[in-house]
This record gives C-alpha cells, structure tokens and sequence, in this order.
C-alpha cells in the first residue's frame, strides 16, 4: 500500500482557526464568534473584494484553502485540482434563491451559487489552480470519500498536486429545514489537507494512509466525520501520529497520519 | 471483515471499463425513442413559458417523471443490474440539483413537508433502497452541468483501482421553478430555442433527462463500448462563465486522450458540449481548434434537440454517444444553420458518419469545471 502525503493542512471550526503557521487562534471577539463570521483578513493576506458577497460554505471553504496554501509556495497550478467533500452543500443558498423568487426578484448572483461545487470557483480562480476537480455531496462520509478520490486522481497522474476540503456551513435559521437530519450532522467548519504523491522538502510532512472497510466494522460506534478531522488537526498541530478506525454512517475504515521518516506499510 | 487496500499501477491492464447496460428518458422518451428521433433530425424542443419564463424548452414526454422515483422504476423494469457480491458494486450518483421537490413543494407552495430529502446523498440512499441494492459504497458526485461525466471518471477510477467490480451510475435533474426563474435571470436562456455553434445562438434551452448506467471492469470483447478514458480540469477565470480560449477544455481533453492511450487523430467523433451560448461555442470551437486543427471529426452537439439536461446531461449524452458509435452515424445538430464560430468545426445540421471507433464527450459546468470522456467500440 502506498501512502500519500499531507504538505500543509488548515482548519477552520466552531473552536477557532487551526494552521501550521498560525497556530490555533481561538474565537474570542465578541463579533466574530464562529466560522460564519471570519473576516478575509483572518485567512487571506491578499485584497479579495469579493470574499464578504460569498455564502456561509464558500467563505470558510476559501478560508481553510487559504491558509493551506499558504504554506504550499512550491504547488504549481497547471497540476493542483480540489476534491471537496460537503454534506449539507449549498442548501443554504437554494433557501436564500428561492426566497428572492418568492419576494419577485430571483437573484442572478445568489442563483450562481447555487449549486455544491460552488466553493471551488474563488478558490481555483484566486490561486490559478487549474487541475481536475472532484465534489462529493453527502455520502457517509464525504470528507474521507474526497481524500479517497484525490488519492486516485493523484494516483492517477492526473495532477501533482491535490487540495482536499471537507466543508459544511448551513445557518442556523435553516438548521430546521426538513429532511435534512441536522440535528445528527454538525455544520460550519472547513478542514483542509494539501495532499501530494511524492514528498516535498519541507521540514515537517505527513504520510496518509487510508482503507475502507469492505463490510461494516460493527465493534465500532458511528460518529461524526468531523470529530475524526478535528482529532487528525490536532494531532498534527502538535506533530503527533495519528491512527484511528473509523465508523460515519455505517461506513468504517482506518486511517493512519505519521510523521516523515517513518513511512507506514501495511499488507493488502 | 473484509478490507479493501489499492495499490498505485496495480491496475490490471487486460481489462477494461465496459459499458454494460445502460438507459436514459429525455424528452424524446427512452434511449431508442430518442435516437431514433435524433437521427430523424426532430426536436423536442418547444415554445414557453416555462414556469412563467418567457423561454422555449424540453420537457419528458410525461412530466410524472420530474419524480426521481418514477424514473427509478422505469430504468429497475429495463436494466439488469448485476448479481453480484454487493461489496464489489459501487453506486455513484450523477446531479447539478437533483429532485428539487423539497425546495420548490415547502419554499414555493407552503408544504410542511416533501417526498425526498434536498440532499444529494440522502436521495442517493432512496435511491438504492428502491432499486433494492445494497452497494458497497454510495457517493453522490455533483460537479454543476458535467456531473454525469464526472460521475464516469469517478467510477473508472474505483474500478481501474480493482476495488470494484461494477458500478451503477445514476443522474437526474428536472424542470423546476427554481431553475427556469435562475437561468432566466443570468440571461441565458434561448427566446426561441438552442442554435448549437449558430450565428444567430442566442442562448441555452433547459431541459430535463434521467440516465442510469452499468459498468463493469472486464475483459473486453468485439463490439463492447469501452469508457476508454477520462480527464478534468478548472478553466480557473470565472464562476459561470467559460475561459475565452477554452484552455481549461483542452487541458480535459488532453487529458482523456492520454488517459486512453490516444491521439487526437485517432478520434472518430466529438460529442460538444454545446450549449448554444454565444461564449460557450466560441471557447468549445477554440479549444477543438487546437485539438484538431483543420482535421476536425465530425461534431455534434445534441442540446439544439434535447435542450440542456443539466448533470444528468453528461451521463444521458455519453450514453446516446455510445448509440451512435454502435451506428457509425452521428445525428444532425439542430438549430444549427450558418456557421457562427470563427474556426472549422465540423458541425452539420445532416447525419455525419463516423469513420473511426471512437467518441470524445465534452461537458462543462459553473465553477469553470471541464470533463472530457473517451468511448471506444472494441473491434
């Protein structure tokens, strides 16, 4: 089994803000008291007028991307493509459309955006990142599903170099819409993983293994897909392995997160 | 317990991703009505309005398939789907919005409730719970207006990784409300129909389709369609807008033609995008331009017929590609009258033979994403 490995990783939450450079920066201004609130200041150093016009997911999706990439200054964007895993979507702003056509004015701008895939314009447009893109939308795990297929482009040849999202933000007044099962999926928070086939010189990188299990692991109890990604940022926060077996929605695998110099092998 | 683990370039080079079965319903019908109609040079285009937009469009022969579970049924009574261990079948399904009831029944007309989540996931799940499949793996793919083709890249990467042995490729998207009133106030929508690669395009024309589809790792044999190839790209300019000099849907296509161990000279056919835009049919020439130079195949765009079926589109016209294939016969592009792009594609408003055995499917979507797909008839 080979593994891949993470370069650089970010991670925005209902905690705070998680990147390498950065640090963890806690929220803690009485105006910005959650993902939904981030200023472009906080993320991207760089003018982006645009940034206060995105959608709850869009803006913490760029935000994560950002900061990742910021510590990516070697990617080359002809090569580098997005997989993003996203469960609730654009959901927020098909309520936000639909109200604008009830009200007798549909939104052009608002309709734009309407769609899961929207996150990744700003991001690729911003940072020229030319590569294949991949959206999963839902699924039982969307964020290790987009891990799992940028595993394969980049296994694949067909890009050098993958940004790996996993982006939830609905808000809370659409929290009750129906069907949606929100009170069993937690919303606002953007993780982000720049994965790569070969090793970079860089002082600190992560090998990434992962496997699906091919029947359900029923010793395991389900838990958020999020609880795994916060527990894999801050194990890489403080440049600790990571191993854990998960289960999200009757879905199980493992995944194994080292540090560089002991690359992890594992029979098939 | 079993565990699955894939290994880079393991993949087992004797076998091929095979078209197995597969099924769609447009507005022309099911896939023989509409070939059979595409080659007769018909339309299923009509006049508006269409949910009160003043535009012309294509809807299914019975709205009662705006019902994802009608379509489900429909495509369960006509596709064998594979009886198999269920651990080595994959169910990817192909949407831009979906069934949109959830949205339109409780934002538009007040209902406490609707018959299907807005999720995509959630009705991949009702999906298979209808179909009465256990798959071992369900993802919902949605990539704006290449989702379908997206959807075949996807599966081919799972089942080239030799985790799978099938996949069940779903996609549907449906007139709506919420899309007429949305594409309507973007300006692009087509007064009086789809004018594919026309001087006088003016616009796109929705439409609404459903297509499922079979594929299998195997062992290939004479008169198998192959999903020979597949690649992506972001044109990384605009949020809805294509690149101007189609960059981004050459990269995809170079991409597919290396995936597939090809040349552009060895392509039969090329299934457009075309949506009749001004901006998308100047890119699309651009970039088949560059591609082809002045040894274009024959080209077809089915939109100026079917009209614009969204995600599900890429799946439904990959498929209809295949048809043709099998045919050696690409239909006439509709609307299409007098040459409007700049470079020589060749576009025909006739039937066009296809000479050598292979088709290259186009599709691009918002968010600047492009997808190329190659389909070859094993000889």
């Amino acid at each position: 089994m080979t593994p891949f490995f993470i370069q650089a990783f970010a991670a925005i939450n209902a905690k705070g803000i998680y990147s390498r450079s950065r640090g963890y920066i806690p929220w803690n201004d009485e105006h910005i008291s959650g993902p939904v609130d981030i200023q472009r200041s906080q993320v991207y150093d760089k003018p982006f007028t645009g940034f206060g016009k995105l959608n709850c997911t869009e803006k913490i999706a760029f935000g994560a991307a950002a900061l990742a990439l910021s510590e990516v200054p070697d990617y080359t964007g002809d090569s580098t493509g997005i997989c993003l895993g996203t469960v609730f979507g654009c959901l927020s702003t098909d309520l936000r459309y639909a109200e604008s056509v009830v009200a007798g004015f549909p939104s052009p701008a608002v309709f734009a955006a309407t769609l899961p895939s929207s996150p990744v314009a700003d991001i690729a447009i911003l940072f020229k990142l030319k590569g294949p893109d991949r959206v999963i939308a839902g699924s039982a795990c969307p964020g290790f599903f987009a891990l799992e297929n940028a595993m394969h482009i980049l296994a694949a040849d067909k890009a050098d170099c993958m940004v790996v999202l996993l982006v939830n933000g609905l808000e809370a007044q659409d929290r009750h819409f129906p069907l949606i099962d929100a009170e069993n999926r937690s919303s606002n928070y953007a993780y982000a993983f720049i994965l790569r086939r070969n090793m970079q010189n860089q002082s600190i990188t992560y090998t990434l293994s992962l496997d699906f299990d091919t029947k359900t692991n029923k010793s395991l109890q389900n838990r958020s897909e999020e609880s795994y990604f916060l527990e894999m940022v801050e194990a890489m926060m403080h440049n600790k392995n990571y191993d854990c077996s998960f289960k999200c929605n009757d879905t199980s695998g493992t995944l194994v997160l080292d540090t560089v110099g002991k690359l992890y092998t594992r029979l098939a | 317990m079993g565990r699955y683990v894939y290994s880079i370039k393991r993949m087992d080079r004797l076998k091929s991703v095979v078209l197995e079965h597969a099924e769609i319903l447009t507005p022309f019908g099911n896939l023989a009505e509409t070939i059979a109609d595409l080659l007769a040079g018909e339309s299923a285009i009509r006049a508006g309005p269409c949910f009160g937009v003043e535009a012309a469009f294509a809807s299914f022969p019975d709205v009662k398939f705006r019902d994802i579970f009608c379509c489900i049924s429909y495509f369960a009574s006509r596709i064998p789907f594979p009886e198999t261990d269920p651990a080595s079948t994959i169910f990817i399904y192909c949407a831009a919005k979906g069934d949109i009831r959830a949205i339109e029944d409780i934002k538009f007309s007040g209902a406490s409730t609707a018959p299907v989540s807005p999720l995509l996931d959630m009705q991949a799940r009702s999906i298979c719970e209808s179909l009465a499949i256990a798959p071992a793996k369900i993802i919902a793919v949605s990539n704006a207006c290449a989702s379908g083709a997206v959807g075949i890249e996807t599966a081919t990467e799972y089942l080239r990784a030799g985790t799978f042995t099938h996949a069940i490729l779903f996609g549907f998207d449906c007139l709506s409300r919420f899309t007429a009133t949305g594409f309507f106030s973007l300006g692009a929508l087509s007064p009086t129909g789809a004018r594919p690669f026309d001087a006088r395009r003016s616009g796109l024309t929705m439409g609404e389709g459903a297509a499922c589809a079979v594929l299998s790792f195997r062992e290939s044999f004479s008169g198998d369609i192959v999903i020979a190839g597949a690649g992506s790209s972001n044109d990384a300019n605009h949020r809805t807008g294509p690149s101007r000099t189609g960059d981004g849907l050459i990269k995809a296509s170079r991409a597919a033609l290396f995936d597939a161990a090809m040349s552009p000279g060895s392509v039969g056919a090329v299934k457009c995008h075309g949506t009749a835009t001004p901006f998308n049919d100047a890119m699309e020439a651009k970039a088949l331009y560059s591609l082809f130079g002045h040894n274009c195949p024959p080209c077809v765009s089915l939109k100026g017929a079917l009209g614009h079926l969204s995600g599900a589109g890429s799946l439904a016209e990959t498929i209809i590609a295949a048809e043709c294939l099998k045919r050696r016969m690409l239909p006439p592009t509709k609307g299409y009258e007098q040459h409007g792009v700049d470079e020589p594609v060749k576009i025909s408003s006739d039937t066009q033979r296809i000479e050598k055995p292979s088709v290259l499917c186009l599709a691009a979507g918002f968010s600047g994403l492009n997808t190329a797909v190659v389909i070859k008839e094993h000889p």
